[in-house]
């Protein structure tokens, strides 16, 4: 549960602007109607995800001490940004697909 | 008791060597200050001891060197010299994570309740501060280390700072750095100056004269 917790918690560096982009790309992915654009908007998040970390690395890196303390390094941190959003961009994929 | 203790420090930017002589050694049941000029490497001694900046170190916690994962063993706590908190984490989800009991804090400081549910971004500096310091002061680590805990509170919030220090010390070590020497020097069981990259124990306030940081008694 703390497990759970403190990745929410470390999501949230970079919650807004990615849930937005998973929304926009799921988007686009219904509007296009074909399987072809996933691969599309799978490169379209790796991208913008990979941009996200960098300006999180370069700009917010001053927050992780307090993720530090919970006993998180550098890595696990960077692991629970990308997890929840992994998982957000999969199941809004298959829903959208789905539909 | 439990020891931390760090020698074989060495850290350089470029051609400047920042860090180079170090020993400091801190036991639970002791308050450690450290004093030191602006820019003489304080706060990069902290990190490095932290565990969060690379350097060549030997930081050893009773006896057994500390390696890469070191963080993950949750054995230091650190207060950063700027902001701790994420703006979006309010008191409340900060507790939660850290695992204290907010009645730990209230005792102390109940103005703090006031807050609980605001996210650290909308407080006060000082009461953001304050905060901050009490959440490293009692996050379940046998040691912290505070970077300039004092800056922006209010001296009755020192004072009070000073005691709960006093008492939380009895089961875990603390170090301290800070610019208020005079708070550090009444608290401190041991006293280190780090001046060119090198810590010296001090005893008394003309040594800190004749390391150049005070200029006049």
């Amino acid at each position: 549960m703390q497990r759970m917790l403190i990745m929410f918690a470390c999501y949230r560096l970079v919650a807004l602007p990615s849930i937005i982009i998973t929304l926009i790309t799921s988007g686009l992915l219904g509007q296009s109607g074909t399987p072809f654009y996933l691969v599309q908007a799978i490169w379209t998040k790796v991208i913008t995800t990979a941009l996200l970390l960098a300006f999180v690395h370069f700009f917010r890196s001053n927050h992780f001490f307090f993720f530090n303390n919970l006993g998180q390094s550098r890595r696990a941190i960077y692991w629970n940004l990308i997890i929840p959003d992994v998982l957000i961009c999969a199941a809004s994929f298959s829903l959208v697909l789905m539909l | 008791m439990s020891t931390l203790e760090f020698d074989s420090l060495y850290l350089e930017f470029g051609m400047n060597r920042v860090l180079s002589s170090i020993y400091m050694k801190c036991t639970t049941g002791q308050i450690v200050g450290l004093l030191g000029r602006n820019g003489s490497g304080k706060s990069c001694l902290m990190q490095i001891v932290f565990g969060t900046m690379p350097a060549d170190k030997s930081v050893r916690f009773n006896g057994t060197r500390l390696m890469e994962d070191q963080l993950t063993k949750k054995i230091i706590a650190y207060l950063p010299q700027s902001d701790l908190l994420p703006p979006f984490v309010t008191f409340k989800q900060a507790l939660k994570l850290y695992d204290i009991d907010e009645e730990r804090i209230f005792a102390h400081f109940p103005e703090i309740s006031d807050c609980l549910n605001q996210k650290s971004s909308v407080v006060s500096g000082g009461q953001r501060r304050l905060f901050e310091v009490l959440l490293v002061l009692y996050a379940d680590h046998p040691f912290c280390i505070l970077d300039e805990p004092f800056s922006g509170l209010m001296p009755i919030h020192i004072e009070k700072l000073k005691e709960l220090f006093t008492l939380e010390k009895h089961h875990k070590g603390i170090i301290i750095t800070d610019h208020m020497h005079r708070h550090i020097r009444e608290i401190a069981d041991e006293l280190y100056m780090l001046t060119n990259g090198t810590t010296y124990p001090v005893k008394t306030e003309k040594q800190l004269l004749e390391l150049g940081y005070l200029n006049g008694l």
